[in-house]
């Protein structure tokens, strides 16, 4: 009767958000097939530390956070990597491109980037993360993730014609239309 | 605006779409991988921490709020003017009341003797035009009021005032949160915050009247904790706890204090902090499970514990300076964690605790209010699907470990009756559950299709089978929410972006 079961928040956080857990990792990485291992990365990073969360928005405010924090974290060794060898350090974007999404355009744009200037941009403008919290979620400075914002803002805004600058806050305003009947 | 987070947004959901959704396989096995990793974790703990549910501190040892630079609560060798008072006992205390009386006899059927899980006859559709519940007169239903987001967020159920005069709408839009309060009557909302929090916003409010707390992380600032008065709008900042996320807020019953339970964002320590609302002042303070938490009808505080190496539901006074465990629900070694908070009957005379094992679903617990004996109850059930409370207090309802079953007890613990979802939805599960206001049905929301929208279904103490509410408006998965007088109905509808007020009247 006791079939193995896994943590129930665990099966409510992928039955409900996984898709969204994977896009935002597939957003970070642009690669089709590297998302989902790091979207499994970050929630057994996350679950293995604890088994008890308040509610599915908490467990999932973890995961996401872990899974942008581990994507830095593997730019981090990557580059520390080649550079020990080739002594070149500066991060490369991917070599290959993967079609992810609709937004082809974007896709190839966003192809471009180099990793960490990426996950900037994929903070502020699909996470809606503040500066401060892209920084902290990052672990970079705040000065950093403002110049790979800027950076990153450069190239998008150049080529897609948008007008998006650093200091602008990626914000919307919510309005709920009452009615009464 | 301009265009490119509404591109990077539109990219991101055209990615969701094209996502398989996870094996259970897949599921179970990053479960498998992450409990071995806890376990070895938590023998690392168990070797460094003198066991039991004491690595509590004392009040001055651990402000959770104001002095960021106390030392790790979780440091591995607990310094003697933390331990002394609070030396726990290696085995539960011997007084037979505070010992968890399992219940002796397991029985080998899956079914719990005398309530067999009921198979049913898919439900019949009612009436289409008007809005019919299955008590009361149909037509006695009304739409009260609705009102809807231009985000595309989904509303979480709402949370109503104790006098009935307001209730917190929590939007969630992609990971963002937003809180709005609102007049039942006029339909009049008000925004605490004009910003986004970027962590799970956790709303309570007080055991009277129409105030409420609020423990808030708004975009690019520090996290914010304030009371707030629905009628006036006023609010004052009690504390703010830059770095740790609030998991849990619990009201002392004359509404004085506040037990405010946190996490780090690491999820490696957790703490509480009691604080008295009129003065802001801290009056104790340390580690805690989860969870720490008032009782209904004393002011005793309730801890429950994170690591298993402390391990146990412990119970104190408010006005005592450091807790003492005078109730443990489990052996030192096993882990006491609930992820719902205990749910007290509204008499308060019993709370009710799913403490999720490992590996499997929760096991089903029963605090005595008064005498705070800890009892367990067989079976398995969800620990993470809401507990619901008949107002009445004489029954409750939750959802079994598989999330599909629907089980109704008296309150004492023993079960009443069972009703299986899949006869509403073969692919449905449990998502929230909510009783009628004559305390006489216990209604459930059940997942339909994507697990967006969901169906209503009722039943009584001694129906057969769940009947479905087939008209009205497609409800959310998120459930719906009685006012406390019982004549007013609050639900997310279909995809939650909208919610709507019901009214009934007499």
């Amino acid at each position: 009767m006791s079939k193995a079961m896994a943590d129930p928040m665990l099966e409510e956080l992928c039955r409900q958000r996984y898709g969204h857990l994977v896009a935002l990792a597939t957003m970070l990485t642009g690669s089709r097939e590297s998302a989902p291992d790091l979207v499994q990365e970050a929630l057994i990073a996350v679950f293995g530390k604890r088994r008890s969360f308040p509610s599915l928005n908490a467990a999932d405010a973890y995961v996401r956070r872990a899974i942008s924090s581990r994507f830095v974290d593997g730019v981090r060794k990557s580059s520390r990597r080649r550079a020990s060898e080739s002594g070149f350090a500066s991060q490369q974007p991917g070599a290959h491109l993967d079609v992810v999404g609709d937004d082809a355009e974007l896709n190839a744009l966003l192809a471009q980037l180099p990793p960490r200037v990426r996950a900037c941009i994929v903070l502020c403008y699909v996470e809606d993360l503040p500066i401060t919290e892209t920084a902290r979620a990052l672990s970079l400075s705040e000065g950093s993730v403002k110049r790979y914002v800027h950076d990153g803002l450069q190239l998008l805004n150049g080529a897609l014609g948008t007008t998006e600058s650093v200091d602008d806050a990626p914000r919307v305003a919510v309005e709920t239309r009452g009615a009464q009947r | 605006m301009s265009g490119l987070s509404d591109r990077m947004r539109g990219q991101a959901r055209s990615i969701e779409q094209g996502v398989p959704a996870l094996a259970s396989g897949e599921v179970e096995q990053i479960g498998k991988v992450a409990r071995r990793k806890r376990r070895s974790r938590t023998a690392l703990l168990a070797t460094g921490v003198s066991g039991g549910v004491l690595a509590i501190g004392g009040a001055a040892a651990l402000l959770l709020l104001g002095d960021r630079s106390t030392a790790d609560p979780i440091a591995p060798s607990p310094s003697p003017s933390l331990s002394s008072s609070l030396s726990p006992p290696p085995s539960p205390p011997p007084s037979p009341s505070a010992s968890p009386s399992v219940m002796p006899e397991p029985t080998t059927s899956a079914e719990p003797t005398g309530t067999p899980v009921r198979t049913f006859e898919a439900p019949e559709a009612t009436g289409a035009d008007s809005f019919p519940m299955p008590f009361g007169d149909a037509e006695d239903a009304a739409v009260a009021m609705q009102w809807e987001n231009n985000v595309g967020g989904s509303f979480e159920t709402p949370l109503w005032s104790a006098d009935g005069s307001s209730f917190v709408s929590v939007l969630r839009s992609d990971r963002l949160y937003s809180v709005q309060y609102r007049d039942p009557s006029s339909g009049e909302a008000r925004t605490p915050w004009a910003d986004w929090s970027t962590l799970p916003p956790v709303v309570e409010w007080a055991p009277q009247g129409a105030t409420f707390a609020l423990w808030y992380s708004p975009e690019g600032g520090d996290p914010m904790l304030r009371i707030y008065d629905a009628g006036t709008g006023d609010s004052t900042a009690v504390a703010t706890s830059p770095s740790d996320m609030v998991t849990h807020l619990s009201w002392s019953p004359d509404g004085s204090l506040l037990a405010v339970s946190a996490a780090d964002l690491d999820a490696r320590k957790a703490t509480f902090a009691i604080v008295n609302v009129a003065t802001g002042e801290v009056t104790a303070s340390g580690l805690s499970g989860d969870a720490a938490e008032f009782g209904v009808i004393t002011d005793q505080i309730y801890y429950r514990s994170m690591d298993p190496d402390g391990s146990g539901l412990a119970v104190t006074r408010s006005d005592a300076t450091l807790p003492e465990v005078m109730a443990q629900g489990r052996e030192p070694g096993d882990s006491v964690v609930g992820v719902e908070p205990i749910a007290w009957s509204p008499d308060g005379q019993t709370g009710i605790v799913v403490v999720p094992d490992d590996g499997d679903a929760g096991a089903l617990y029963l605090v005595d209010g008064a005498t705070n004996e800890v009892r367990s109850v067989e079976g398995a059930y969800s620990a993470i699907r809401p507990i619901a409370w008949a107002p009445d207090s004489a029954h409750f309802a939750l959802a079994d470990k598989d999330g599909t079953t629907v089980t109704m007890f008296a309150a004492d613990g023993s079960s009443v009756n069972s009703w299986n979802v899949n006869g509403v939805n073969p692919n449905g599960w449990v998502q929230g559950i909510a009783w009628t206001p004559d305390s006489q049905q216990v209604a459930v929301a059940v997942p339909a299709g994507d697990g967006d929208v969901a169906q209503l279904a009722f039943a009584k103490a001694d129906a057969e089978s769940l009947t479905v509410l087939k008209a009205g408006p497609p409800i959310s998965s998120n459930g719906p929410a009685w006012s406390p007088q019982g004549d007013q109905l609050a639900w997310p509808t279909q995809s939650g972006s909208t919610s709507q007020v019901l009214e009934f009247r007499d």
